[in-house]
């Protein structure tokens, strides 16, 4: 038996080989239909032990125990209820004499079937108790790790979770979720939400499986891989199912399946694995394709954020945390609290949504007085009815774990002082059930000023720091909002914490309505001060979203700032918005006739400033934010073109041209598709593109650059080998005194890279090019204006 | 040193429509766009009519094994991949695969005429044609060998393995006869479509 511990280091010398389908080949060797595969572990021991035993044989590193519907509950539907203790010892006695020693022995568990409430009559209670008797036989029974698979529910998987954890910290678990092919479990997680929600709880391996075959599984694996940085496991359907003479086939044979191993290790997979329909032969050829290959090395983007099952708020954007359950000053609301009328605070729950909150805020005032198990239900359902994350804006510390516990994501704990002992409380809660942390800056006492702000901030982060907690990862700060008609000097002192804060990379949040406590028209206050704290950093306010003068002012200053993108519509073509679906389906024809119409009223360079290049700039921030596909601003590019072929034939310099950019593809490298998508785009918004193909000596770019005096060249390199000739370009332009930015783009290059090689400007994409080229015009625009109109050579 | 020559049929190489839909650019797509279906199977009969899918491998010995570093007859390998994927080999099977020049001549033509979709449909695909038909021969390479354990495939290029390894495949498993060469300086295989890799083996 190997422990947890010896587990994970192998999984960091190779990549393990989990075994394949139970249900479907015991039907194929003969199991009725009407009973469950786990009762074979005592009907009929052998057929198991010969499933198993060619699995080890096929070369499986881990066999699972034949339990994977052998929950209490289950059981009990089917009719084995008295016989479920017997059925998972024998299964993994079973597993253990099959193996031999060969193979790890997981015991599996699938789901109970019962959706959570509201959806089903599933809760936390129900879930532990079940989790609990059959992961207390798996552990009497010395299985090497535990394996929850094929769960389609958030907050049942964490009750799993939770049951391991309480019974013992040594013993191995995996956590799977199945996804349909649109990548969302039946309750509207997709995997971004689950490697942020189990991420911060204690699980060894987190996978997918089952619903899917390996080929639809693949980009919904993908991007589990994105966002988590633990271990990754897989088992993919042995393809879609297909009915073939009412019996249920799965298609896809060993040869097809084994082909996809090497996608799925090259994202990181460190255990692969077959769910349905998969059998020995599949297994055999995973283990040939796989052979004893260490684990693939994979970059992870680290989110900042807090989920519900269905919703993942990034804090990456203003969050709008609405503050509206709280009953302090709100009789009615707290009366229905008393009342236990759940179905009121969900209404408020949504109508706070509906107003643009992204996160409630749940405060339920005199906790004593409240009923505990009334208030622990909401928050487990609440967020299934609202789809929106929490934060948990409460006192007592038994209540607050209760909530966790039970709480269907990644939710905000609402708060803590910096006082050590406090702390400390949170982080254990932290630690143990997830959430992102509110901390005041504060200890004991109000602080006085910035400088007792910041000096608990930074003790809290110390503290945190020192117990293995990073405060950037799961810290949002608050600095303690003070009324102004208490001290209107800390106005300044709040904001001054909040710049000091954003400067150091934290996060934080504030109780808006804190600022105004005994002014009248406090809305305005609120307008004014969260406009203050915006421009100094903040990133979340708890705050009133019903509030519509409150919410049109935070919208307005984030707009100001470029935090948030001006609205939709206002920039689009003077004419209408046909000009743009005319571009983005490609119709050339119907353009031209469109720009025909307009050049017999309007002057040429009015229907390029006020039809054209609005519509190919708002194509531009569709791609950006992702509303279109590449292909569709490639398309809109070679669209748009002759309607500007047009126009310059109406000019009277015969020529439309913002400036001259010279592109090319360095020495040596043949790939230059990208470059000619940039060069599409680019052409497409109006400037001369001067393109010198692929392969080009940097002698022949310097040369063209002297001859041409364009705005910018754009360098595209692709691999390691040729990315150095962008400093060979960069050193003869030196030589030369020409003084032109240098756009560098390829698939090895990144940000510093690009300025260590001397080129000016990193571009990801082709519309980043657009956006550094109208950038380098507009500094060329001001220079020529400060200069007096003179001419300026570039 | 056992070698083999592949030579295949464009139209027998098949790949998995989500993996297309991926590599150009359809994020969480699960069909080809309705708009550009009709581009999409003309950019796939282009670059299946013009692509010739030919492919070499041919087997080296490995002679001495130490730590991270494997010398083959003249070639010394090393580094951190060599270590992960190769340690222990006692033979490595070197691939070159590609799926001809004609694809290239399409690529470009469609760039040259101003339809840049149509030259990106078919350099998308031609990508995914040229990576399918080497996980074909990998897939035979495997079978042959079936008493021994083979590494996962590797190519130059690939983490610390040196570029500059292209030269040395091209040059010792003749890449002339399937019409693929190396660029002086930047070790890019010509055409673009193609694909250099190892495979290393040990005893089962």
């Amino acid at each position: 038996m190997k422990n947890r511990w010896e587990i994970r280091k192998l999984l960091e010398e190779r990549v393990l080989l989990l075994d394949g389908a139970y249900g479907t080949e015991f039907i194929r060797m003969g199991l009725e239909d009407d009973k469950p595969s786990e009762s074979l572990n005592l009907e009929n021991p052998d057929m198991v032990y010969k499933l198993q035993r060619s699995y080890v044989e096929a070369g499986s590193d881990i066999l699972l125990t034949n339990t994977f519907s052998a929950i209490p509950h289950k059981l009990d539907e089917l009719g084995y209820g008295d016989k479920f203790e017997d059925i998972v010892r024998m299964a993994v006695k079973i597993a253990k004499r099959a193996s031999n020693g060969k193979a790890l022995i997981f015991g599996d568990c699938g789901p109970t079937g019962v959706l959570p409430r509201p959806m089903g009559k599933g809760d936390f209670d129900f879930y532990y108790d079940n989790y609990r008797r059959i992961v207390e036989v798996f552990l009497d029974e010395g299985v090497d790790g535990i394996i929850f698979e094929t769960f389609s529910d958030i907050l049942e998987l964490k009750t799993a979770v939770m049951v391991v954890r309480d019974l013992s910290k040594d013993i191995f678990l995996i956590a799977h979720l199945t996804f349909d092919e649109n990548g969302r479990t039946l309750t509207g997680s997709d995997p971004m939400n689950f490697a942020i929600t189990f991420g911060n709880l204690d699980v060894d391996v987190l996978g997918i499986n089952c619903s899917l075959g390996p080929e639809d599984m693949l980009p919904v694996f993908q991007e589990l891989s994105k966002y988590h940085d633990g271990f990754l496991s897989v088992e993919p359907n042995a393809g879609n199912p297909i009915i073939v003479d009412g019996k249920i086939i799965y298609p896809e044979s060993p040869e097809d399946f084994a082909k996809h191993v090497d996608s799925f290790w090259e994202y990181g997979a460190n255990i692969i694995g077959g769910c349905c329909g998969s059998g020995p032969d599949h297994i055999k050829l995973m283990r040939k394709v796989l052979g004893y290959r260490p684990p693939n090395e994979r970059k992870v983007k680290r989110i900042f954020s807090i989920t519900s099952p269905s919703k993942v708020v990034k804090f990456d954007k203003f969050v709008v945390i609405g503050e509206r359950i709280n009953p302090s000053g709100r009789k009615k609301l707290w009366n229905k609290i008393l009342e236990k009328d759940a179905d009121f605070l969900k209404k408020e729950a949504l109508e706070q949504i509906t107003s643009g909150a992204d996160v409630i805020d749940v405060n339920f005032g005199v906790e004593s007085s409240v009923d505990w198990d009334f208030a622990v239900d909401l928050i487990s359902e609440l967020p299934y009815s609202c789809d929106s994350p929490l934060s948990l804006d409460v006192q007592e510390l038994e209540l607050l774990e209760r909530m966790m516990r039970v709480y269907p994501g990644n939710p905000l704990i609402n708060s803590s002082t910096s006082d050590e002992r406090e702390l400390e409380r949170k982080l254990e809660l932290l630690k143990k059930y997830g959430g992102m942390l509110v901390v005041l800056a504060m200890k004991k006492n109000i602080p006085k000023d910035a400088k007792e702000r910041i000096e608990a901030v930074m003790d809290a982060i110390k503290f945190a720091k020192d117990n293995n907690v990073d405060p950037k990862e799961r810290f949002i700060f608050d600095p303690v909002v003070i009324p102004v008609g208490v001290s209107r000097e800390a106005v300044f002192e709040i904001l001054k914490t909040i710049e000091w804060l954003a400067r150091e990379g934290y996060r934080t949040t504030l109780g808006l309505s804190n600022i105004s406590f005994g002014l009248p028209n406090r809305s305005y206050y609120h307008s004014a001060f969260l406009v203050l704290a915006i421009e100094r950093g903040l990133s979340s306010a708890i705050m009133n979203p019903l509030d519509n003068n409150l919410m049109e002012n935070m919208r307005a200053v984030l707009r100001l700032i470029g935090k948030l993108d001006l609205p939709k519509g206002r920039r689009k073509p003077n004419e209408d918005s046909k000009i743009l679906d005319v571009i983005l389906s490609g119709k050339k024809d119907e353009l031209l006739k469109i720009v025909d119409e307009l050049l017999k009223n309007h002057d040429p360079l009015e229907v390029v400033e006020n039809h054209l290049k609005p519509a190919m700039e708002m194509i531009g921030d569709m791609y950006d934010r992702g509303d279109i596909f590449l292909p569709q601003l490639i398309l809109s590019s070679q669209t748009v073109k002759p309607a500007f072929e047009l126009v310059e034939t109406k000019m009277k310099g015969g020529k439309l041209n913002l400036g001259k950019f010279v592109v090319a593809t360095v020495k040596g490298d043949i790939h230059d598709i990208g470059k000619n998508i940039v060069s599409a785009v680019v052409k497409s918004s109006g400037f001369e593109v001067i393109d010198l193909g692929k392969d080009v000596p940097s002698e022949k770019i310097v040369e063209v650059i002297e001859k041409e005096k364009p705005i910018a060249l754009g360098l595209s390199a692709m691999t390691t080998t040729t990315a150095p000739k962008i400093r060979e370009v960069s050193t003869l332009m030196k030589e030369k005194r020409l003084n032109v930015p240098i756009i560098v783009g390829g698939a090895t290059l990144n940000d510093k890279l690009a300025k260590d090689l001397g080129a000016d400007y990193y571009a990801k994409n082709a519309t980043d090019v657009v956006r550094i080229l109208k950038n380098i015009l507009k500094g060329l625009n001001e220079l020529h204006q400060n200069n007096g109109g003179r001419n300026c050579t570039v | 040193m056992s070698e083999h020559i592949f030579t295949g049929s464009a139209n027998d190489i098949k790949i998995p429509l989500k993996v297309v839909i991926a590599r150009l650019g359809f994020k969480g797509m699960e069909k080809i766009p309705n708009e550009f279906e009709v581009l999409f199977e003309r950019a796939e009969r282009i670059l299946r009519e013009s692509a010739k899918p030919c492919a070499i491998s041919k087997d080296f010995p490995v002679e001495e094994s130490t730590g991270n570093i494997l010398k083959l007859r003249d070639l010394t390998l090393t580094g951190n991949f060599v270590r992960k994927f190769l340690r222990d080999s006692t033979l490595i099977t070197f691939i070159l695969a590609t799926i001809g020049h004609e694809v290239d001549e399409e690529i470009e033509k469609a760039h040259r005429t101003g339809d840049e979709l149509l030259s990106y449909f078919i350099d998308g695909i031609a990508s995914e044609l040229v990576e399918y038909w080497v996980r074909y021969v990998d897939g035979i390479l495997r079978r042959e060998k079936k008493n021994m354990v083979g590494s996962m495939r590797i190519s130059p290029g690939y983490g610390d393995i040196d570029m500059r390894l292209n030269q040395w495949i091209v040059k010792n498993l003749d890449g002339s006869r399937i019409g693929v060469d190396v660029i002086e300086d930047s070790w890019i295989l010509v055409p673009r479509k193609s694909i250099s890799a190892m495979i290393g083996w040990k005893r089962s």
